[in-house]
């Protein structure tokens, strides 16, 4: 029977779906929805409308499309005004106009003319909308226009990108090796994390590309190139003791020594083809990292089965991709999950009564 | 003056990585598979532009705010052409995502573009606010910051719009999801 408290647990469905309900809530969520008929109906009717939006296949680019672009950006042109503010409809400038604020910007200027200020401009209802993403100024009035050819981009071969790319990626896991030196061989924690994310994101970003340019067959990596490339992402797997896991679900609930929860930062698995026993990896995953408090996040890659990451709570991080979908693992002492698996048991039998 | 090649290691990146979410979501918007590949090629003619002026790390929703502005703008355009030449018909049957049909018996397949049709006719029916939400959230993946961001809003105004999306996505398909 639905209740005022049901209607509320629908926001915090919605809210679960993309992994923002904090755990403690959520798993009153659950308990909640194992003992409601109807929130079990909305809660298993929300995930497949989920599914059904997702299953919509993408439409795809024309072939020729990169190229396309990149004569657009070779012959000069520039940008279309329009990108960096939102379009303003007509009759919302008439509403803007009347509802005083042009008035009200005449008065400031008046009393500034007065006060021996210079007059202040009255905002251009054309920035009205416009809010700049943090860190990036946009300048609606400085785009460039009609920029000589021979200032742009030089066309880069392939095998020069390569070959940048890998050097980059040498030079980008050296400056990892060397700042997790300086650590001085601690575990590494949270905060390490954030300082090592710069680094991270750029060797991450040119990894990317060596692995464009090789699927895309734009370059076939002769043989030294390839092995630097490979000694790379071996020396950053070796310093973050990346690891290959498969994951189960129902297996880690019986473990001890883990639980989901929401992290920032973790390594990258190949994971989810099918339903293997977690229990010895992760076990021998603390082995390699035994600090307790470790938050690790695995990126799951080509899920292809949604139920079962769902059941495995992998959810999507902010920032991630559509098909970019992580598992949240924590390293924490037996005592402290025996002391909230034995509140949130508190919890729902309080419901019960 | 000649980029500076880590720009461009990361602007191959973006194009290689966002091409299809955007094309993706300039479709839902337009609903005009052709014009949301030119958005898409302008966006990324944008981002080259001003690759001096925006981290790596914030190439995706400044791709998906220049995106939307540029949809804005055409739907917009699209609109005062209509009432300006009333006798502009436009033709409103047209296939968004081709299905895959290889293999597949007839009535499959039927079934199959019916429901996908269905789908994107339960998207486009949504509210625009709502609408915006859930293709940049539930459809694209991107973060409640990031979504708040672009739509210029409170990142709790973007949990809210998303809750609404679906309830309403999920009403529209009720007979499709009904367990």
């Amino acid at each position: 029977m639905s209740t005022m408290g049901c209607r509320n647990r629908e926001y915090e469905m919605s809210l679960s779906l993309d992994g923002r309900l904090p755990s403690g809530q959520r798993a009153s969520l659950l308990g909640h929805i194992a003992e409601c008929a109807d929130c079990a109906t909305t809660w298993e009717e929300m995930k497949k409308a989920q599914d059904l939006a997702l299953g919509l296949p993408s439409p795809r680019v024309r072939p020729g499309f990169r190229e396309d672009l990149q004569r657009r950006i070779e012959s000069g042109e520039a940008a279309p005004d329009v990108v960096l503010h939102e379009p303003i409809p007509p009759f919302a400038k008439v509403r803007y106009l009347a509802t005083g604020a042009a008035a009200a910007a005449l008065l400031i200027t008046v009393v500034n003319m007065f006060a021996g200020e210079a007059p202040s401009t009255p905002n251009d209802p054309d920035s009205i909308a416009s809010t700049d993403l943090p860190g990036v100024p946009l300048t609606p009035r400085s785009i460039d226009r009609g920029i000589p050819a021979s200032t742009q981009w030089q066309p880069v071969s392939e095998f020069a990108l390569a070959k940048n790319t890998a050097d980059s990626c040498a030079n980008y896991v050296q400056e990892l090796r060397d700042r997790v030196q300086s650590l001085g061989g601690r575990p590494l924690r949270q905060e390490d994390w954030q300082q090592l994310e710069g680094v991270l994101t750029n060797y991450r970003t040119a990894v990317g590309v060596m692995r464009w340019l090789d699927n895309k067959r734009f370059v076939r990596l002769p043989g030294e190139l390839r092995a630097e490339f490979q000694e790379a992402d071996r020396s950053v797997a070796e310093i973050f003791g990346t690891k290959s896991l498969e994951v189960r679900r129902k297996h880690l609930q019986r473990l001890p020594n883990f639980r989901l929860e929401r992290v920032r930062e973790g390594l990258s698995i190949d994971c989810c083809r099918s339903i293997d026993d977690l229990s010895v990896e992760l076990e021998e995953l603390v082995k390699v990292m035994p600090d307790a408090g470790r938050v690790l996040q695995f990126q799951v890659v080509n899920p292809n089965n949604m139920d079962l990451l769902r059941e495995l709570e992998v959810q999507r991080t902010p920032g991630a991709g559509n098909r970019m979908l992580f598992l949240r693992v924590k390293i924490e002492q037996p005592q402290a999950r025996k002391q909230r698996s034995g509140g949130q048991q508190q919890q729902l039998q309080e419901r019960s009564r | 003056m000649q980029a500076d090649p880590l720009s461009s290691v990361a602007f191959n990146q973006a194009v290689a990585e966002h091409t299809e979410g955007l094309m993706n979501y300039a479709t839902r918007m337009l609903r005009d598979t052709v014009q949301a590949e030119d958005v898409t090629q302008d966006a990324f003619l944008a981002l080259y532009r001003h690759l001096s002026q925006v981290p790596p790390t914030a190439f995706r929703p400044w791709l998906y705010r220049v995106t939307r502005n540029l949809c804005l703008d055409l739907l917009r355009r699209r609109k005062f052409k209509l009432r300006l030449f009333r006798d502009v018909s436009r033709d409103e049957e047209f296939e968004l995502t081709p299905v895959d049909t290889r293999g597949d018996r007839p009535d499959e397949v039927a079934e199959t573009r019916e429901s996908q049709e269905a789908i994107e006719e339960a998207i486009a029916n949504l509210p625009t606010k709502f609408r915006e939400a859930f293709l940049l959230c539930e459809i694209q993946g991107l973060s409640y910051e990031d979504a708040a961001s672009i739509l210029g809003c409170p990142v709790k105004t973007i949990s809210t719009r998303l809750f609404r999306a679906r309830q309403r996505f999920r009403a529209a398909l009720s007979n499709q999801i009904e367990v």
